[in-house]
């Protein structure tokens, strides 16, 4: 009796595997948000993690800018001079950056609403280096169903899928637990938002390896 | 029996003690007037003007702070139920899944076993639909928290304004002409 209850369940256990598979793959959340071409790095969200969207500066982060945007992620302070030789230059800023933009003037229209703005401010100057690129990645979990192999006699089947159970009620809690007390995210979020944060630190200090890149100056 | 017992829960310490160890470096020092920034330190975290604004997965206060952009302030919101969701999910989850343990009584039930064991891997397989639902709320809180922020900044934050004080600084020139369209080579 018991082991054709478990052998009905097992048989089940497949398609319990990829029914999961297919909630794991689709637990994923992406934007639909489009960062404009403006010049600026944008912290956007792909799946489970935070990604950089460079706001249209492609290629600009090899180089010198690259360089320099890890010295700064590393702590790097003052004159930066990587092996190119060309000095940059970046101090910390103090209370608040005045942005420096280029478009219409801004007027409110309906009070306590920002006005709708159709095209979007730069800036920095329009440049040919200015392209849409995303720096997203996506990645996947892929679960593989177990498979139940062939078979004995009912005996010997049974003591096999009392094991299985056996190692489906120890794992599947595990997995259970990791999932509601780990966090969604992983490394690479913090990663890209310091690499946001500094990129356009960098984006807005006069002289800076990336700031040159993208008036095309490098 | 024991050994298998005791590496499963040496597994889950071990997952469990390396969670949320990820946390951002770098703090960004030029930033406009009433600009969100992120940040990560074992959760996500929004501050402007030199505090912290709110953090996930709550995102409490993000609503408020967005409320001139109604599209950020709607999806603040979202962000806002999807985080309260996912606590729910996650209690859920975390009960079915210790639920699950009480099947190993079955290795001692001798008249009962199967029905025991069947039962662990039942409570299991719902606290794994909780656990997988949990993580999906998360990231579905996080994104739209994520897409308030830049919404916002597009239209107040990074342009220097805020929805206290929604005045924006002059531009520092005119707009740029669109860029002129160029045939492609079969001139279509």
């Amino acid at each position: 009796m018991i082991v054709r209850s478990l052998r009905s369940v097992m048989r089940r256990f497949p398609s319990l595997a990829v029914s999961a598979a297919l909630l794991v793959a689709g637990c994923g959340y992406t934007s639909e948000y489009v960062a404009p071409r403006d010049g600026r790095v944008r912290a956007v969200w792909n799946e489970s993690d935070v990604t950089a969207d460079n706001g249209g500066a492609a290629g600009i982060e090899a180089g010198d800018c690259g360089l320099q945007m890890q010295w700064l992620v590393a702590g790097g302070t003052g004159v930066f001079t990587p092996a190119s030789g060309r000095s940059y230059r970046h101090e910390p800023g103090h209370g608040h950056w005045r942005p420096v933009y280029y478009g219409e003037p801004i007027v409110i229209i309906n009070p306590g609403f920002a006005p709708p703005l159709p095209t979007p401010h730069l800036f920095l100057p329009p440049s040919p280096s200015l392209s849409l690129f995303h720096a997203a990645t996506s990645s996947g979990v892929h679960v593989s169903a177990p498979s139940l192999g062939g078979g004995g006699g009912n005996s010997k089947l049974g003591d096999a899928l009392v094991y299985l159970l056996i190692i489906a009620l120890i794992v599947m809690p595990i997995v259970d637990l990791a999932l509601v007390i780990g966090p969604a995210e992983s490394d690479k979020s913090a990663t890209s938002i310091d690499w946001v944060n500094a990129w356009n630190d960098l984006l807005r200090t006069p002289g800076s390896a990336c700031e040159l890149a993208l008036r095309g100056g490098q | 029996m024991i050994a298998l017992r005791a590496s499963a829960v040496l597994a889950l310490a071990a997952l469990v003690g390396t969670g949320g160890c990820a946390a951002t470096q770098y703090t960004p020092t030029l930033v406009a007037r009433g600009e969100l920034t992120l940040r990560y330190d074992g959760g996500f975290a929004m501050d402007a003007g030199g505090r912290e604004v709110s953090h996930g997965l709550s995102w409490s206060g993000l609503d408020d702070y967005t409320r001139c952009v109604p599209v950020a302030s709607a999806k603040a919101s979202q962000a806002q139920a999807r985080g309260r969701a996912s606590y729910v999910t996650a209690i859920l989850g975390g009960v079915f899944g210790a639920a699950a343990l009480g099947g190993f009584y079955g290795l001692v039930d001798n008249q009962n076993g199967g029905a025991w064991l069947l039962a662990g891997v039942g409570s299991a397989t719902v606290g794994l639909v909780f656990g997988v639902l949990t993580q999906a709320l998360r990231n579905s809180a996080n994104g739209h928290a994520v897409d308030a922020m830049n919404i916002y900044n597009d239209a107040v934050g990074s342009l220097g304004a805020t929805c206290e004080d929604l005045r924006y600084p002059a531009p520092a020139g005119p707009a740029p002409p669109p860029p002129p369209v160029e045939a492609n080579p079969t001139g279509q």
